[in-house]
């Protein structure tokens, strides 16, 4: 498996600093951002607490299709991709904030709570 | 011209001037000098010079005439021509831009049919739509790439990732159960796929337009 770290660890400097225009759909726990139309990145939160990263090309083409749960090193079920388990979390996190713009909702409801 | 020349000319010229070479040939017809014969072969030779000479002013200028013509209708051939390709290059632009708004017409359609499969309730019918939907932005994308700047080809892109995440929600959830769940889906599907869809198609249609003109 390629070394998807510097691309993850750069996804998640922009997307917490609040670069990425990260979007939410239809299910609650997939967000996802497109790049000048070059490439498309998908991340969802499964049911199991795992997560799921994707890199789409321009032709709709996965080149990343990554699941990740948190399963130690030593276990026999860990597999190469759930070494990327904290980052990609982060990285859902910083999505989920940016989507459903949670720092603006939160300042409407802390606005909302200082009338009472 | 040629009659006055000849008039001022003297014999011993008219002699170097007209007669033909002495040729040896047997039989009743061979060539023989004109001087021969004396002045009065060369006035015989002057009578028939003359008219000669008078027709073949006639073929020439005929012949200009001719040159003159052949021209003209090389250049009515020439514009014809040139009016029937560009009358060729418009139909093909024609049937060109056609193809295209239908092509773009049917993606537009093709999502109001997965919207109005999901407020039906037609689970399988609203997979396969939404399945056709990916292809279709897929293919057009492609297609159309030369025309699409990169707001477009991310709006599209998005599109197509949240027609994705709604395939693969409806083939293994099915249909939203509650109506705040179907009503999001179908605000998704009309906000971030139709209303997308129908204003890349239209800007898609109108790049080509522009592109005629």
């Amino acid at each position: 498996m390629p070394n998807y770290e510097p691309l993850i660890d750069k996804l998640i400097a922009k997307s917490e600093a609040g670069t990425l225009p990260w979007k939410p759909t239809f299910d609650e726990n997939t967000f996802i951002v497109a790049l000048e139309g070059e490439v498309t990145f998908e991340v969802t939160r499964l049911e199991d607490g795992g997560f799921e990263f994707t890199m789409k090309d321009k032709d709709g083409k996965k080149i990343i299709d990554m699941t990740s749960h948190n399963v130690p090193h030593y276990s026999e079920e860990y597999v190469e991709g759930d070494r990327y388990y904290d980052k990609i979390g982060r990285l859902f996190e910083a999505a989920r904030i940016i989507g459903l713009e949670v720092d603006k909702k939160l300042n409407v409801a802390e606005s909302l709570l200082d009338k009472f | 011209m040629i009659q006055r020349t000849l008039g001022t000319r003297t014999n011993a010229q008219l002699r170097t001037a007209v007669a033909p070479k002495p040729e040896r040939r047997s039989g009743q017809f061979a060539w023989r000098p004109l001087y021969v014969g004396g002045k009065s072969k060369v006035r015989w030779v002057r009578r028939c010079a003359v008219p000669g000479l008078v027709l073949m002013d006639w073929f020439t200028s005929t012949g200009n005439l001719a040159s003159i013509a052949g021209l003209v209708v090389t250049a009515f051939a020439l514009y014809y021509a040139r009016s029937a390709r560009e009358a060729a290059r418009e139909a093909r632009k024609a049937v060109r831009k056609a193809n295209a708004s239908e092509a773009l017409d049917r993606i537009g359609d093709t999502a109001n049919l997965l919207q109005s499969c999901v407020e039906n309730d037609l689970q399988h019918e609203a997979v396969v739509r939404a399945r056709d939907l990916v292809s279709d932005v897929s293919r057009y994308r492609l297609r159309y790439d030369r025309f699409l700047d990169a707001n477009s080809k991310t709006r599209l892109d998005e599109a197509r990732g949240q027609i994705s995440v709604i395939s693969r929600s409806l083939a293994t959830r099915g249909v939203p159960a509650t109506a705040a769940e179907k009503n999001r889906l179908l605000k998704i599907c009309h906000e971030e796929v139709v209303t997308v869809l129908n204003e890349e198609s239209a800007r898609i249609v109108a790049a080509i337009e522009k592109e005629d003109e």
